[in-house]
Protein backbone atom coordinates (compact mmCIF):
# COMPACT_ATOMS: atom_id res chain seq x y z
CA UNK A 1 0.00 0.00 0.00
CA UNK A 2 1.12 3.38 -1.05
CA UNK A 3 1.39 6.14 1.39
CA UNK A 4 -1.12 8.32 -0.50
CA UNK A 5 -3.38 5.56 0.15
CA UNK A 6 -2.25 4.59 3.70
CA UNK A 7 -3.07 8.14 4.31
CA UNK A 8 -6.12 8.14 2.42
CA UNK A 9 -7.52 4.68 4.19
CA UNK A 10 -5.08 4.19 7.29
CA UNK A 11 -7.29 6.14 9.99
CA UNK A 12 -10.32 3.93 10.86
CA UNK A 13 -11.64 6.79 13.39
CA UNK A 14 -12.83 9.56 10.38
CA UNK A 15 -16.23 11.15 11.06
CA UNK A 16 -19.04 9.93 8.97
CA UNK A 17 -19.59 14.13 7.99
CA UNK A 18 -18.95 14.31 4.28
CA UNK A 19 -21.38 11.80 3.73
CA UNK A 20 -24.43 13.57 2.06
CA UNK A 21 -27.27 12.35 4.71
CA UNK A 22 -25.42 13.46 7.19
CA UNK A 23 -24.46 16.73 5.29
CA UNK A 24 -28.01 17.25 4.97
CA UNK A 25 -29.49 16.40 8.28
CA UNK A 26 -26.50 18.45 9.90
CA UNK A 27 -27.30 21.58 8.04
CA UNK A 28 -31.23 21.21 8.48
CA UNK A 29 -30.50 21.21 12.42
CA UNK A 30 -27.84 23.66 12.38
CA UNK A 31 -30.92 26.07 10.29
CA UNK A 32 -33.14 25.03 13.07
CA UNK A 33 -31.22 25.97 15.59
CA UNK A 34 -30.24 29.35 14.32
CA UNK A 35 -33.31 30.24 12.75
CA UNK A 36 -34.33 33.91 13.25
CA UNK A 37 -36.91 34.23 16.33
CA UNK A 38 -40.12 34.79 14.30
CA UNK A 39 -39.70 31.43 11.83
CA UNK A 40 -40.90 28.06 13.02
CA UNK A 41 -38.51 25.54 14.22
CA UNK A 42 -40.04 22.16 13.63
CA UNK A 43 -38.61 20.09 10.09
CA UNK A 44 -38.80 16.56 8.96
CA UNK A 45 -35.71 14.29 7.21
CA UNK A 46 -37.53 11.23 5.33
CA UNK A 47 -37.39 8.56 3.63
CA UNK A 48 -37.34 4.82 2.22
CA UNK A 49 -36.65 2.29 4.73
CA UNK A 50 -32.58 1.73 5.10
CA UNK A 51 -31.52 4.94 3.96
CA UNK A 52 -29.24 5.58 6.60
CA UNK A 53 -31.17 8.48 8.03
CA UNK A 54 -30.97 7.62 11.62
CA UNK A 55 -27.55 6.67 10.82
CA UNK A 56 -27.07 9.83 9.23
CA UNK A 57 -28.48 11.70 12.92
CA UNK A 58 -26.22 10.36 14.76
CA UNK A 59 -23.74 13.50 13.86
CA UNK A 60 -25.67 16.19 14.34
CA UNK A 61 -27.31 14.97 17.68
CA UNK A 62 -23.41 14.68 18.82
CA UNK A 63 -22.67 17.78 17.13
CA UNK A 64 -25.90 20.02 19.00
CA UNK A 65 -26.09 17.72 21.83
CA UNK A 66 -29.54 16.83 20.73
CA UNK A 67 -31.99 14.69 22.38
CA UNK A 68 -33.85 11.35 21.05
CA UNK A 69 -36.50 9.27 21.49
CA UNK A 70 -37.80 6.26 19.15
CA UNK A 71 -41.59 6.37 18.89
CA UNK A 72 -43.06 2.73 19.05
CA UNK A 73 -46.36 1.48 17.51
CA UNK A 74 -47.88 0.91 21.05
CA UNK A 75 -47.41 4.54 22.59
CA UNK A 76 -49.85 6.71 24.10
CA UNK A 77 -49.79 10.30 24.94
CA UNK A 78 -48.45 8.92 28.46
CA UNK A 79 -45.86 6.87 27.19
CA UNK A 80 -44.34 9.86 24.94
CA UNK A 81 -43.79 12.41 27.84
CA UNK A 82 -42.53 9.94 30.39
CA UNK A 83 -39.99 9.09 27.34
CA UNK A 84 -38.93 12.44 26.51
CA UNK A 85 -38.67 13.13 30.28
CA UNK A 86 -36.59 10.08 30.95
CA UNK A 87 -34.57 11.34 27.84
CA UNK A 88 -34.15 14.76 29.42
CA UNK A 89 -33.02 13.41 32.82
CA UNK A 90 -36.20 15.25 35.08
CA UNK A 91 -36.21 12.68 38.25
CA UNK A 92 -39.34 13.29 39.46
CA UNK A 93 -41.54 12.92 36.77
CA UNK A 94 -45.31 14.36 37.52
CA UNK A 95 -48.91 11.71 37.41
CA UNK A 96 -50.63 13.43 34.69
CA UNK A 97 -49.82 14.22 31.07
CA UNK A 98 -50.52 17.78 31.26
CA UNK A 99 -48.10 18.58 34.22
CA UNK A 100 -45.55 15.79 32.10
CA UNK A 101 -45.94 18.52 29.50
CA UNK A 102 -45.27 21.41 31.43
CA UNK A 103 -42.24 19.28 32.47
CA UNK A 104 -41.21 18.76 29.20
CA UNK A 105 -41.60 22.42 28.50
CA UNK A 106 -39.78 23.90 31.04
CA UNK A 107 -36.81 21.80 30.59
CA UNK A 108 -36.53 22.00 27.02
CA UNK A 109 -36.57 25.84 27.42
CA UNK A 110 -34.11 25.95 29.94
CA UNK A 111 -31.91 23.44 27.64
CA UNK A 112 -32.07 25.03 24.61
CA UNK A 113 -31.44 21.50 22.54
CA UNK A 114 -32.93 20.34 19.74
CA UNK A 115 -35.23 17.13 20.53
CA UNK A 116 -35.63 14.41 17.59
CA UNK A 117 -38.54 11.99 17.37
CA UNK A 118 -37.47 8.83 14.94
CA UNK A 119 -40.40 6.75 13.72
CA UNK A 120 -42.45 9.94 13.89
CA UNK A 121 -44.82 8.28 11.19
CA UNK A 122 -46.35 7.11 14.18
CA UNK A 123 -47.14 10.30 15.60
CA UNK A 124 -49.21 11.39 12.63
CA UNK A 125 -51.05 7.86 12.99
CA UNK A 126 -51.61 8.28 16.63
CA UNK A 127 -52.69 11.60 16.36
CA UNK A 128 -49.94 12.60 18.90
CA UNK A 129 -48.29 15.16 16.37
CA UNK A 130 -50.38 18.21 18.24
CA UNK A 131 -48.86 17.21 21.78
CA UNK A 132 -45.23 17.67 19.59
CA UNK A 133 -46.36 20.98 18.49
CA UNK A 134 -47.00 22.34 21.93
CA UNK A 135 -43.66 21.42 23.23
CA UNK A 136 -42.35 22.92 20.20
CA UNK A 137 -44.54 26.35 20.26
CA UNK A 138 -44.11 26.16 24.35
CA UNK A 139 -40.43 25.55 24.89
CA UNK A 140 -39.05 27.20 21.80
CA UNK A 141 -37.16 24.22 21.21
CA UNK A 142 -36.46 22.92 17.07
CA UNK A 143 -37.88 19.49 16.71
CA UNK A 144 -37.32 17.12 14.48
CA UNK A 145 -38.82 14.12 12.98
CA UNK A 146 -37.11 11.40 11.07
CA UNK A 147 -39.55 9.07 9.44
CA UNK A 148 -40.46 7.61 5.84
CA UNK A 149 -41.33 8.86 2.62
CA UNK A 150 -44.57 9.26 3.35
CA UNK A 151 -44.36 11.17 6.68
CA UNK A 152 -44.59 15.17 4.92
CA UNK A 153 -48.00 13.52 3.89
CA UNK A 154 -48.97 12.41 6.88
CA UNK A 155 -48.21 15.18 8.52
CA UNK A 156 -49.94 17.84 6.38
CA UNK A 157 -53.44 16.84 7.50
CA UNK A 158 -52.58 19.48 10.66
CA UNK A 159 -52.49 22.82 8.86
CA UNK A 160 -51.48 24.11 12.37
CA UNK A 161 -48.31 21.82 12.31
CA UNK A 162 -48.40 22.01 8.67
CA UNK A 163 -47.08 26.03 9.79
CA UNK A 164 -44.39 25.25 11.82
CA UNK A 165 -42.00 23.41 9.84
CA UNK A 166 -39.10 25.47 8.69
CA UNK A 167 -38.21 22.97 6.33
CA UNK A 168 -38.95 18.94 4.91
CA UNK A 169 -35.96 17.49 3.92
CA UNK A 170 -35.72 13.98 2.18
CA UNK A 171 -32.92 11.71 2.52
CA UNK A 172 -31.34 10.95 -0.67
CA UNK A 173 -29.81 7.34 -2.12
CA UNK A 174 -26.29 6.94 -1.22
CA UNK A 175 -23.73 7.75 -4.59
CA UNK A 176 -20.53 6.29 -5.50
CA UNK A 177 -19.33 9.19 -3.38
CA UNK A 178 -20.83 8.41 -0.12
CA UNK A 179 -19.66 4.31 -1.04
CA UNK A 180 -15.87 5.27 -1.64
CA UNK A 181 -16.19 7.09 2.08
CA UNK A 182 -17.95 4.27 3.54
CA UNK A 183 -15.09 2.41 2.47
CA UNK A 184 -12.78 4.12 4.25
CA UNK A 185 -14.35 4.00 7.68
CA UNK A 186 -15.34 0.37 7.13
CA UNK A 187 -12.27 -0.95 5.08
CA UNK A 188 -9.80 1.06 6.55
CA UNK A 189 -6.59 -1.13 5.82
CA UNK A 190 -8.02 -2.26 1.83
CA UNK A 191 -7.88 -0.38 -0.65
CA UNK A 192 -11.16 -0.90 -2.86
CA UNK A 193 -11.41 -0.10 -6.56
CA UNK A 194 -14.07 2.21 -7.90
CA UNK A 195 -15.16 -0.61 -10.13
CA UNK A 196 -15.93 -2.67 -7.49
CA UNK A 197 -17.89 -0.14 -5.47
CA UNK A 198 -19.72 0.81 -8.60
CA UNK A 199 -21.16 -2.64 -8.20
CA UNK A 200 -21.83 -2.19 -4.62
CA UNK A 201 -23.39 0.46 -4.99
CA UNK A 202 -25.52 -0.54 -7.88
CA UNK A 203 -26.68 -3.51 -5.90
CA UNK A 204 -27.84 -1.73 -2.69
CA UNK A 205 -30.52 0.28 -4.86
CA UNK A 206 -28.85 3.34 -2.50
CA UNK A 207 -28.81 1.52 0.68
CA UNK A 208 -26.37 3.11 2.95
CA UNK A 209 -27.06 -0.28 5.38
CA UNK A 210 -26.40 -2.43 2.39
CA UNK A 211 -23.26 -1.02 1.09
CA UNK A 212 -22.14 -1.41 4.40
CA UNK A 213 -22.36 -5.00 4.72
CA UNK A 214 -21.10 -5.74 1.42
CA UNK A 215 -17.94 -3.73 2.46
CA UNK A 216 -17.70 -5.95 5.64
CA UNK A 217 -17.99 -8.81 3.39
CA UNK A 218 -14.83 -7.04 1.25
CA UNK A 219 -13.24 -6.36 4.35
CA UNK A 220 -13.37 -10.16 5.51
CA UNK A 221 -12.35 -11.47 1.53
CA UNK A 222 -9.20 -9.10 1.90
CA UNK A 223 -8.24 -10.46 5.57
CA UNK A 224 -8.61 -14.08 4.54
CA UNK A 225 -6.85 -13.87 0.81
CA UNK A 226 -4.61 -11.33 2.10
CA UNK A 227 -5.39 -8.73 -0.13
CA UNK A 228 -4.35 -4.83 0.14
CA UNK A 229 -6.45 -4.21 -2.86
CA UNK A 230 -9.84 -5.11 -3.74
CA UNK A 231 -11.44 -5.22 -7.49
CA UNK A 232 -14.27 -6.85 -9.11
CA UNK A 233 -11.05 -9.41 -10.39
CA UNK A 234 -10.67 -10.57 -6.86
CA UNK A 235 -14.04 -10.35 -6.34
CA UNK A 236 -15.52 -12.76 -9.44
CA UNK A 237 -18.51 -13.81 -8.84
CA UNK A 238 -19.22 -13.77 -5.05
CA UNK A 239 -22.85 -12.40 -4.43
CA UNK A 240 -23.33 -8.42 -3.62
CA UNK A 241 -25.82 -8.05 -0.36
CA UNK A 242 -28.99 -6.90 -2.04
CA UNK A 243 -31.75 -8.20 0.22
CA UNK A 244 -32.48 -7.47 3.87
CA UNK A 245 -32.43 -10.78 6.02
CA UNK A 246 -33.17 -10.36 9.43
CA UNK A 247 -30.05 -9.20 11.02
CA UNK A 248 -26.93 -7.07 9.66
CA UNK A 249 -24.57 -9.82 9.71
CA UNK A 250 -24.48 -13.34 10.79
CA UNK B 1 -37.35 5.39 47.70
CA UNK B 2 -39.06 8.39 49.17
CA UNK B 3 -38.07 12.04 47.51
CA UNK B 4 -35.70 13.57 50.47
CA UNK B 5 -36.25 17.05 51.18
CA UNK B 6 -34.18 19.62 49.11
CA UNK B 7 -31.66 20.17 52.24
CA UNK B 8 -31.35 16.49 52.60
CA UNK B 9 -30.48 15.60 48.71
CA UNK B 10 -28.10 18.64 49.05
CA UNK B 11 -26.13 16.47 52.01
CA UNK B 12 -25.75 13.90 49.13
CA UNK B 13 -24.17 16.21 46.78
CA UNK B 14 -20.00 17.57 47.26
CA UNK B 15 -18.37 20.51 45.05
CA UNK B 16 -19.63 21.77 41.65
CA UNK B 17 -22.37 19.65 41.77
CA UNK B 18 -23.31 20.83 45.37
CA UNK B 19 -22.28 24.65 44.15
CA UNK B 20 -24.29 24.61 41.29
CA UNK B 21 -27.46 23.58 42.83
CA UNK B 22 -26.96 25.97 45.97
CA UNK B 23 -26.54 28.33 43.34
CA UNK B 24 -29.51 27.29 41.41
CA UNK B 25 -31.67 28.08 44.35
CA UNK B 26 -29.92 31.34 45.66
CA UNK B 27 -30.35 32.88 42.05
CA UNK B 28 -34.60 31.68 41.62
CA UNK B 29 -36.33 34.39 40.69
CA UNK B 30 -33.86 37.06 40.57
CA UNK B 31 -32.18 36.55 43.34
CA UNK B 32 -28.76 38.27 44.22
CA UNK B 33 -26.18 36.45 46.06
CA UNK B 34 -22.34 36.62 47.19
CA UNK B 35 -19.77 34.10 47.23
CA UNK B 36 -19.84 34.07 51.18
CA UNK B 37 -23.39 33.42 50.75
CA UNK B 38 -22.67 30.15 48.78
CA UNK B 39 -20.28 29.10 50.95
CA UNK B 40 -21.77 29.60 53.87
CA UNK B 41 -24.40 26.68 52.90
CA UNK B 42 -21.56 24.10 52.18
CA UNK B 43 -18.44 22.74 54.32
CA UNK B 44 -16.21 23.73 51.58
CA UNK B 45 -13.55 26.40 52.00
CA UNK B 46 -14.36 29.66 50.43
CA UNK B 47 -11.47 30.02 47.44
CA UNK B 48 -12.76 26.60 46.40
CA UNK B 49 -16.52 28.29 45.74
CA UNK B 50 -14.83 31.36 44.47
CA UNK B 51 -13.03 29.92 41.93
CA UNK B 52 -15.89 28.05 40.27
CA UNK B 53 -18.23 31.21 40.51
CA UNK B 54 -15.44 33.05 38.97
CA UNK B 55 -15.64 30.21 35.58
CA UNK B 56 -19.57 30.39 35.81
CA UNK B 57 -18.96 34.19 35.33
CA UNK B 58 -16.86 34.29 32.19
CA UNK B 59 -18.79 31.47 30.71
CA UNK B 60 -21.84 33.60 31.12
CA UNK B 61 -23.98 31.92 33.65
CA UNK B 62 -23.46 34.34 36.53
CA UNK B 63 -23.35 38.58 36.09
CA UNK B 64 -22.20 40.58 38.56
CA UNK B 65 -25.39 42.92 39.39
CA UNK B 66 -23.37 45.20 42.34
CA UNK B 67 -21.54 45.04 45.76
CA UNK B 68 -23.68 44.50 49.18
CA UNK B 69 -21.26 44.82 52.33
CA UNK B 70 -18.64 44.79 50.56
CA UNK B 71 -18.86 41.96 48.46
CA UNK B 72 -19.80 41.15 44.59
CA UNK B 73 -23.37 40.32 44.39
CA UNK B 74 -23.88 37.80 41.42
CA UNK B 75 -27.12 36.93 39.88
CA UNK B 76 -28.07 33.80 37.65
CA UNK B 77 -27.51 35.17 34.06
CA UNK B 78 -28.22 31.72 32.42
CA UNK B 79 -29.69 28.55 33.61
CA UNK B 80 -28.70 25.25 33.77
CA UNK B 81 -30.20 22.08 34.55
CA UNK B 82 -27.24 20.05 35.07
CA UNK B 83 -23.82 21.72 36.60
CA UNK B 84 -22.00 23.62 34.26
CA UNK B 85 -18.68 21.98 33.42
CA UNK B 86 -16.24 25.42 32.31
CA UNK B 87 -12.07 24.98 32.15
CA UNK B 88 -10.33 27.81 34.06
CA UNK B 89 -10.69 30.27 30.98
CA UNK B 90 -14.20 30.12 30.67
CA UNK B 91 -15.18 27.66 27.80
CA UNK B 92 -17.39 24.77 28.40
CA UNK B 93 -16.09 20.95 28.82
CA UNK B 94 -16.21 19.45 25.38
CA UNK B 95 -18.91 16.25 25.86
CA UNK B 96 -16.93 13.02 26.63
CA UNK B 97 -16.46 9.93 24.28
CA UNK B 98 -18.56 8.62 26.51
CA UNK B 99 -21.60 10.72 26.46
CA UNK B 100 -21.70 10.87 22.83
CA UNK B 101 -21.01 6.90 22.39
CA UNK B 102 -24.02 6.55 24.62
CA UNK B 103 -26.27 9.42 22.72
CA UNK B 104 -25.03 7.26 19.26
CA UNK B 105 -26.27 3.86 20.94
CA UNK B 106 -29.68 4.72 21.66
CA UNK B 107 -29.72 5.76 18.26
CA UNK B 108 -28.36 3.05 16.30
CA UNK B 109 -30.39 -0.30 17.08
CA UNK B 110 -28.13 -2.31 16.66
CA UNK B 111 -24.27 -1.64 16.15
CA UNK B 112 -21.19 -3.46 15.22
CA UNK B 113 -17.96 -1.66 17.75
CA UNK B 114 -16.68 -0.45 14.72
CA UNK B 115 -20.29 1.29 13.85
CA UNK B 116 -20.08 2.99 17.51
CA UNK B 117 -16.60 4.49 16.70
CA UNK B 118 -17.61 5.73 13.29
CA UNK B 119 -21.35 7.29 14.30
CA UNK B 120 -20.11 8.56 17.39
CA UNK B 121 -17.07 10.80 16.32
CA UNK B 122 -17.21 14.50 15.43
CA UNK B 123 -14.56 16.70 13.94
CA UNK B 124 -13.80 17.49 17.39
CA UNK B 125 -14.12 13.90 19.63
CA UNK B 126 -12.80 11.34 18.00
CA UNK B 127 -14.14 7.66 19.39
CA UNK B 128 -11.12 4.98 18.49
CA UNK B 129 -12.21 1.41 18.48
CA UNK B 130 -10.93 0.37 21.35
CA UNK B 131 -12.50 2.83 23.24
CA UNK B 132 -15.96 1.55 21.71
CA UNK B 133 -15.15 -2.12 22.51
CA UNK B 134 -13.89 -1.29 26.10
CA UNK B 135 -17.25 0.68 26.82
CA UNK B 136 -19.27 -1.64 24.98
CA UNK B 137 -17.74 -4.42 27.16
CA UNK B 138 -18.34 -2.63 30.16
CA UNK B 139 -21.77 -1.99 29.61
CA UNK B 140 -22.39 -5.67 28.79
CA UNK B 141 -21.21 -6.93 31.94
CA UNK B 142 -23.63 -4.21 33.57
CA UNK B 143 -26.17 -5.52 31.66
CA UNK B 144 -27.25 -2.65 29.97
CA UNK B 145 -26.08 -3.96 26.30
CA UNK B 146 -27.23 -7.50 24.97
CA UNK B 147 -24.56 -9.20 22.69
CA UNK B 148 -26.43 -10.35 19.84
CA UNK B 149 -24.11 -12.02 17.82
CA UNK B 150 -19.84 -11.79 17.69
CA UNK B 151 -20.05 -8.42 16.55
CA UNK B 152 -23.78 -7.26 17.00
CA UNK B 153 -24.52 -5.04 20.23
CA UNK B 154 -28.34 -3.53 21.12
CA UNK B 155 -28.64 -1.11 24.14
CA UNK B 156 -31.61 -2.97 26.06
CA UNK B 157 -34.29 -0.61 25.86
CA UNK B 158 -35.28 -0.93 29.59
CA UNK B 159 -31.35 0.55 30.26
CA UNK B 160 -32.56 3.61 28.31
CA UNK B 161 -32.11 5.32 31.78
CA UNK B 162 -31.69 9.42 30.78
CA UNK B 163 -29.33 11.83 29.14
CA UNK B 164 -25.75 11.23 31.05
CA UNK B 165 -23.90 8.74 29.80
CA UNK B 166 -22.88 6.02 32.51
CA UNK B 167 -19.22 5.42 33.43
CA UNK B 168 -16.92 3.24 34.14
CA UNK B 169 -15.01 4.56 37.06
CA UNK B 170 -11.46 4.24 38.19
CA UNK B 171 -12.02 1.47 40.20
CA UNK B 172 -13.50 -0.51 36.98
CA UNK B 173 -17.56 0.17 38.39
CA UNK B 174 -19.74 0.76 36.05
CA UNK B 175 -21.65 4.14 37.25
CA UNK B 176 -25.34 5.35 36.24
CA UNK B 177 -25.39 8.93 37.12
CA UNK B 178 -29.20 9.05 36.01
CA UNK B 179 -29.92 6.66 38.68
CA UNK B 180 -27.39 7.42 40.82
CA UNK B 181 -26.18 3.88 41.64
CA UNK B 182 -23.11 1.72 40.67
CA UNK B 183 -24.56 -0.84 38.31
CA UNK B 184 -21.41 -3.28 37.82
CA UNK B 185 -18.28 -3.94 40.17
CA UNK B 186 -15.43 -5.36 38.70
CA UNK B 187 -14.81 -8.84 40.43
CA UNK B 188 -18.20 -10.13 41.50
CA UNK B 189 -19.10 -11.91 38.22
CA UNK B 190 -15.48 -12.39 36.28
Amino acid sequence: MSAEELKVNGNGNGTIAPLQNVALFTSLVRRTVNRPGHLPGMATFHGYSGYGKTFAATYAANKFGARYIEMGESWTKKKLCASILTELGVQAQARTVSDQMDQIIEALAIDGVPLIIDEADYLATKGLINLVREIHDKSGAPVLLIGEEGLPGALSKWERVHNRMLDWVPAQPSTLADAKHLARLYCPHVSVEDALLEQITEAASGRARRICVSLERVRELASVEGLDSVGPAQWGKREFFRGQPPARRK
Amino acid sequence: MSRLPVDEQNKLLRGQDLYWRIIRTLGASGGEFTVPDVAGKTNAARDSVREYMTRLEKAGYLVRRGTCGGMVTFAVAKDSRFTPRIRRDGSEVPPSKQDQMWRTMKMLKRFTVHDLSVAASTDTVTVSSVHAEDYVRHLVKAGYVRQLSDDLFALLPSKNTGPRAPYIQRVKHVYDPNLDRVVWRSGHDE
